[in-house]
């Protein structure tokens, strides 16, 4: 167990340096990147825009950029307004803990990083394979040993591109949202960039899952799209079928995919978050187990 | 004798390719072998079903006594030199040869000094923080080299390990494979025969999937019971030659360039032999280029693979 | 690594599966009730239009209607001071609506929940008006804090000023014009003195920096008034007055507005 452990050290910091320093990782990273703050910013633009009208109504005067939204945010007239919108009381008074532009941020970072995380995970062994390089190592160690550091390293990838995404997120939103409250901001944002780290690890699970199965990096990657794609439509179709007699096999399939636990990871009580982050551990290990009874025994 | 590699009746297929059929032979331990054989033979199968990187079909396969090989059974006991395998292109050769080190089970405050004992033995100790991206085919082909022998193996399989190099790199590497002889096993698979040849204490010949000699190589080459003699200018009376030395078979190819020389080891040996027979060729003007006990490898092998296909077109007789 | 050890995982994630299928299907069943049950008491809401309608539930701006209007109006939507553009919430309790048989709890509920929404909103307003102001003026934390204090204290004087007039109206002391004049001047006295505290607590070119933006009236609490709403009826002018108190047909002057248009 000793040698497994100090040889899975081994490899995840190789597999780490060697994401960092991959040129496929850095694009797609930067267009992350680009992504949140393109999306931050189109947010604080919306945002100005309607507390310019707000203020009009309320004949106010101009306000600091931001001020108008938390203290509408706070207010607990305009709370009961959106409980009354939305239509369920615990997931709007969990939005409620959060301010705007983190919960702006989590919708991006919900909506990109299962992305991102296939992207970058998906030709990470089919290239080994495919170039042999993976011949180098996998006679002086364990398959096991060798899958377990490139899922670890891909996760501390995303994590990476996430703790960037949250610090270039939060400092655009400071510069552009001068009224908003920093701390609390900046504690959303990184709350929001957590979760959606885990939310994130199955998919890398899956994407290696893919990757063990194929020989061709870019085949492995166009795959990853399509499960993107494939999981987010089978969880909308679960949530819609759902029901009773043969149509529980929909609840099954909702408890196969990890967006099938997005809206528990949404909601701020503990009990909620537990539950979702149980589920996405298990489909991770589910995920990367599959792939690798294949690699296993794969000849390479 | 321990064995360091043993192949049991060994079948490997791909699709309806039978690359391996039925393949047996046993390596022993400290030998340098090498494996030859024609394209498509099995070499490059049978090192990788060696070091685990495929599962054969049928047979048995014993690596160092225990088996089908393990990593986690014996790490560090085993090393390869694969073929057409390329090094991930962004990392620094440094890198690469310091995981290949921790794997290998060298002890951490060591890896650091076998790394730069490795590159120095391949003359690239000037590029250890090169990605390898950036190194020459020939460069890429010596850090392959220098991972393969990193920590302490009991067994190296080299997949075609001169290939690329340099006349000067191929003599370094050749001595380093040399080095080594005793300390480990190394199983050399190469198209040169001439470097086999004088590196290999051991053969195994591959043909179509099977072994058609495992043996010494110096006994397989008859090294014992012949000298052969490269002539030059020769203008002697050959059957005067034959009636001087009538306790030795003396045999002249056609064209007059090779003189064969076959003795009975039992009364005879080489050096006693050269001795005789030397200054009477000498004395008689003929030229002599070189002198080398048996046969090359090179028209061993091809006798038999001559002998081989002979045997398998001869048509069947029954009774 | 065992083999059986890799099917772990799947089988683990097996038999979560078959473990929350019941669950699931339960917990479905019961929201599916649940919205057919909110679906069955629900009204829809009426749209909410300007935010600026929750200003006008405010009852001093509002001219108490007549006996002959109250008696005219059967419906709840013809209450001027009913907040009927207002969207009731889900989960609040409802605007109460003027109506004629109300009896005097009732209509005071009433009122005390209108000056709740309305604080509510003016509190917003406030809050919004008071952070503009900070930031025109280019206040440091300090001074912002000053400016809060200041006006805290001019809003709790206030509601001083008018729990003292209700105390005096409950002991039976008629509204007179002149009471309410004298109640006008305390409370512009309040308002100038807050704006000589601001000029020395404040930077001195803190009028320059907001210009005309800045209105005193704005920062004040409309829950000033809640000790007036005990003592309501007692805010009409005795009978028999032949002026018309100051500002319009209400008795108490109008401090915080406007008269509404005619």
């Amino acid at each position: 167990m000793n040698r497994f452990l100090s040889h899975l050290a081994a490899l995840t910091r190789f597999e780490i340096a060697d994401s960092v320093h991959s040129r496929r990782a850095a694009v797609v990273l930067a267009l992350y990147l680009a992504a949140a703050l393109l999306g931050v910013n189109a947010f604080a633009t919306a945002l100005q825009r309607l507390e310019q009208q707000l203020a009009e109504l309320l004949q106010t005067g101009p306000a600091p950029a931001g001020a108008l939204a938390d203290s509408l945010w706070k207010s607990a007239r305009f709370r009961q307004m959106i409980v009354a919108l939305i239509g369920d009381r615990e997931t709007a008074l969990s939005l409620f803990s959060m301010p705007p532009i983190a919960l702006l941020y989590g919708f991006l970072s919900f909506f990109y990083t299962p992305f991102f995380a296939l992207l970058v995970s998906t030709p990470r062994v089919a290239m080994e394979v495919y170039t042999g390089s993976c011949r180098f190592v996998l006679f002086r160690t364990s398959r096991m040993a060798w899958i377990l550091s490139k899922f670890i390293g891909q996760a501390v990838l995303v994590l990476l591109a996430l703790a960037l995404s949250t610090a270039g997120a939060w400092t655009l939103a400071r510069f552009r949202l001068t009224g908003m409250d920093a701390f609390s901001a900046a504690a959303g944002i990184a709350i929001m960039s957590g979760k959606a780290w885990l939310f994130s690890l199955p998919f890398v699970a899956l994407g290696l899952a893919i990757s063990q199965s194929l020989r061709s990096p870019n085949t492995a990657q166009a795959l990853g799209f399509l499960a993107w794609i494939g999981t987010g439509a089978l969880a909308w179709l679960a949530k819609r079928y759902a029901g009773e007699g043969i149509r529980m096999a929909w609840d099954v399939v909702a408890l196969l995919v990890p967006q099938g636990f997005q809206l528990e990871l949404w909601r701020m009580e503990f009990a909620s978050f537990a539950y979702a982050a149980l589920w996405l551990l298990v489909l991770t290990a589910a995920y990367l187990m599959l792939g690798f009874l294949h690699f296993s025994r794969q000849d390479l | 004798m321990k064995t360091a590699l043993a192949f049991h009746s060994v079948v490997k297929t791909y699709g309806s390719t039978r690359a391996l059929d039925g393949l047996s032979f046993a390596i022993p331990a400290g030998a340098i072998c090498g494996l030859v054989g024609s394209n498509g033979a099995g070499k490059t199968t049978t090192l990788a079903l060696a070091a685990g990187l495929l599962s054969p079909g049928a047979g048995r396969i014993e690596v160092l006594g225990n088996g089908p090989w393990d990593p986690s059974r014996k790490p560090g006991q085993l090393a390869l030199l694969p073929q057409d395998s390329i090094l991930p292109p962004e990392a620094t050769v440094g890198q690469l040869l310091r995981l290949y080190a921790r794997l290998q089970d060298v002890p951490p405050n060591r890896v650091e000094r076998d790394v730069e004992e490795a590159l120095s033995r391949v003359h690239l100790l000037d590029r250890k923080e090169a990605p390898t991206r950036t190194l020459s085919h020939g460069m890429r082909r010596r850090v392959m080299i220098a991972q393969a022998f990193l920590g302490n193996p009991a067994l190296i399989l080299l997949d075609e390990p001169l290939n690329g190099l340099d006349p000067r790199e191929a003599a370094a590497a050749r001595d380093l494979f040399a080095s080594w002889r005793g300390r480990a096993t190394l199983v050399i698979s190469s198209h040169v025969l001439s470097e086999l040849e004088r590196l290999c204490d051991f053969i195994v010949i591959l043909e179509k999937g099977k072994a058609l000699h495992a043996g010494s190589l110096t006994q397989w080459l008859r090294q014992e019971q012949r000298l052969i003699y490269e002539l030059e200018g020769a203008s002697l009376d050959w059957e005067i030659l034959r009636r001087e030395y009538p306790h030795w078979a003396l045999s002249l190819s056609p064209d007059g360039r090779l003189l064969e020389c076959r003795y009975d080891p039992a009364q005879w040996d080489a050096v006693e032999v050269n001795g005789r027979l030397l200054p009477r060729l000498l004395e008689a003007g003929v030229g002599i280029r070189a002198i080398r006990p048996g046969e090359t490898l090179e028209s061993r092998y091809l006798d038999t693979l001559a002998q081989g296909a002979q045997a398998h077109d001869r048509p069947e007789t029954g009774t | 690594m065992n083999r059986t050890a890799l099917w772990i995982p799947l089988v683990f994630l097996a038999g979560l599966i078959l473990g929350a299928l019941h669950p699931r299907a339960e917990l479905r069943r019961t929201r599916n009730e649940l919205e057919a049950r909110k679906k069955a008491e629900r009204t829809p809401p009426p749209p909410v239009e300007r935010l600026d309608r929750l200003l006008q539930m405010l009852p001093l701006d509002t001219p108490r209607p007549s006996a002959a209007e109250e008696r005219a109006s059967s419906t709840p939507a013809s209450d001027p001071s009913a907040p009927s553009a207002e969207s009731p919430p889900m989960n609040a309790p409802p605007v109460s609506r003027a109506s004629p048989d109300e009896t005097p709890e009732e209509r005071r509920a009433r009122f005390e929940e209108q000056l709740e929404q309305a604080a509510e909103a003016w509190r917003l307003r406030g809050e919004v008006a008071r952070q503009t102001f900070a930031a025109q003026a280019g206040l440091n934390a300090t001074e912002q804090a000053a400016f809060e204090a200041a006006i805290q204290s001019m809003n709790e004087r206030l509601e001083a000023l008018f729990s003292a007039l209700a105390e005096r109206l409950r002991q039976g002391e008629p509204m007179t014009p002149e009471t309410g004049l004298a109640v006008m001047h305390e409370a512009s006295g309040i308002l100038l003195e807050t704006y000589q505290e601001l000029d020395q607590t404040l930077p001195p070119t803190w009028r320059q920096e907001t210009g005309q933006n800045f209105d005193i009236v704005q920062q004040v609490d409309p829950g000033v008034l809640r000790p007036l709403l005990d003592v309501r009826e007692s805010l009409q002018p005795p009978t028999g007055g032949s002026l018309p108190p100051p500002g319009g047909r209400g008795p108490l002057p109008r401090l915080f507005g406007p008269p509404p248009a005619p």
